[in-house]
């Protein structure tokens, strides 16, 4: 008797835990899917490139340190944990863009320097063994 | 993306309605909203959530009564809420060139003057900004990019006036993310303006003991 009364219980507060479960994991989802459109649509990749390529390893760095901020329109209205899952993901999805196209564009730098120093020595090289006296 | 902000020098208060229609999500919000502009906004969500959004210099605050939470966001730039940026359209040139914008073409035809401002950077994704006006009031502003996409619209309309201004009470912004568009429409109601705000709103405070999650970028 006590345990069917016990299972009962159980039952009943499962049953009312569960849509708050649901509601909360659906904020949190739709919450995932718009910052990482968002973030995506609003980080420049363009100019995080351009800063790995000319500032080298700096660019990377100030990619990794300087954090993405979303818009505050996009939290309007919206439950404390749509804005948590919110900015995390839009923080995470934004500085993996910022990341990853100032660590290309430093790569990128890195060879069209290595090839111009290249180029810049056979250049000597060859007026140097050239030079007729 | 130009943040496309408004040069003003009143403080106004009323009520507002925001729908956005996206394809990840439709809502509808509804609020009060006080504002300062371009310095100072607070928006207080009555639905679907009891939500207080406002901004000191940069930081904005998150606060929700009910629940006894908020957060800090602090960022590098003014981040103001669709609410309270687009509200008055009073646009000045010497503004925009200030946001690097130059004016680079003018029509006026039948009634319709259409102004064309450029980015001063030739790298900015940005070819113009247009901006149509019909009776001197500014009726649609469009953000086109360098492949003649329009990647935002905002139209203007039910006009009234407010202590001298002209005020739209619904405001339509159509914007396209990769490939995507999403649509919200603002609709404002009893809107007044005042000479100051309130000392409550102007100076909100959450209360002490809440302890706010912090986000830094």
């Amino acid at each position: 008797m006590v345990i069917k009364r016990a299972f009962v219980v159980l039952l009943v507060a499962m049953l009312l835990i569960t849509p708050v479960l649901v509601n909360a994991s659906d904020s949190a989802s739709s919450a995932i899917v718009a910052a990482d459109r968002d973030a995506r649509a609003n980080t420049s990749g363009g100019l995080w490139f351009a800063a790995g390529c000319l500032f080298g390893l700096l660019g990377v760095g100030a990619a990794y340190i300087m954090e993405p901020s979303p818009k505050a329109s996009s939290l309007l209205g919206k439950s404390p944990e749509y804005v948590a899952a919110y900015t995390e993901e839009y923080k995470s999805v934004g500085k993996s863009i910022q990341t990853k196209n100032a660590l290309t564009g430093c790569v990128v730098g890195a060879v069209v320097e290595a090839v111009v120093f290249t180029v810049y020595y056979f250049v000597i090289l060859a007026a140097a063994t050239s030079t007729t006296y | 993306m130009l943040n496309l902000s408004f040069v003003v020098i009143a403080t106004f208060t009323g009520l507002f309605t925001q729908i956005n229609v996206s394809k990840i999500q439709n809502d509808t919000v509804k609020g009060r909203f006080y504002m300062n502009p371009p310095s100072y906004y607070l928006m207080h969500v009555n639905y679907p959530v009891d939500q207080v959004l406002f901004n000191r210099g940069d930081t904005t605050f998150i606060y929700y009564p009910e629940t006894r939470e908020g957060f800090k966001l602090i960022s590098n730039y003014s981040n103001s809420p669709e609410v309270s940026k687009s509200l008055i359209p009073v646009f000045k040139d010497e503004y925009l060139t200030k946001l690097g914008m130059i004016l680079v073409k003018s029509d006026y035809k039948n009634g319709v003057l259409t102004k064309y401002y450029s980015p001063t950077d030739s790298k900015s994704k940005l070819k113009f900004i247009k901006i149509v006006y019909k009776n001197h009031l500014i009726n649609r502003i469009e953000v086109i990019d360098r492949d003649n996409n329009v990647v935002k619209r905002s139209v203007y309309g039910n006009y009234k006036r407010v202590n001298n201004r002209n005020i739209p009470m619904r405001i339509k912004n159509y914007s396209r993310i990769n490939k995507d568009s999403a649509v919200s429409q603002i609709d404002y109601d009893s809107v007044i303006y005042r000479e100051k705000l309130p000392d409550s709103i102007e100076n909100y405070k959450i209360p002490p003991e809440i302890k706010l999650k912090e986000m830094k970028w």
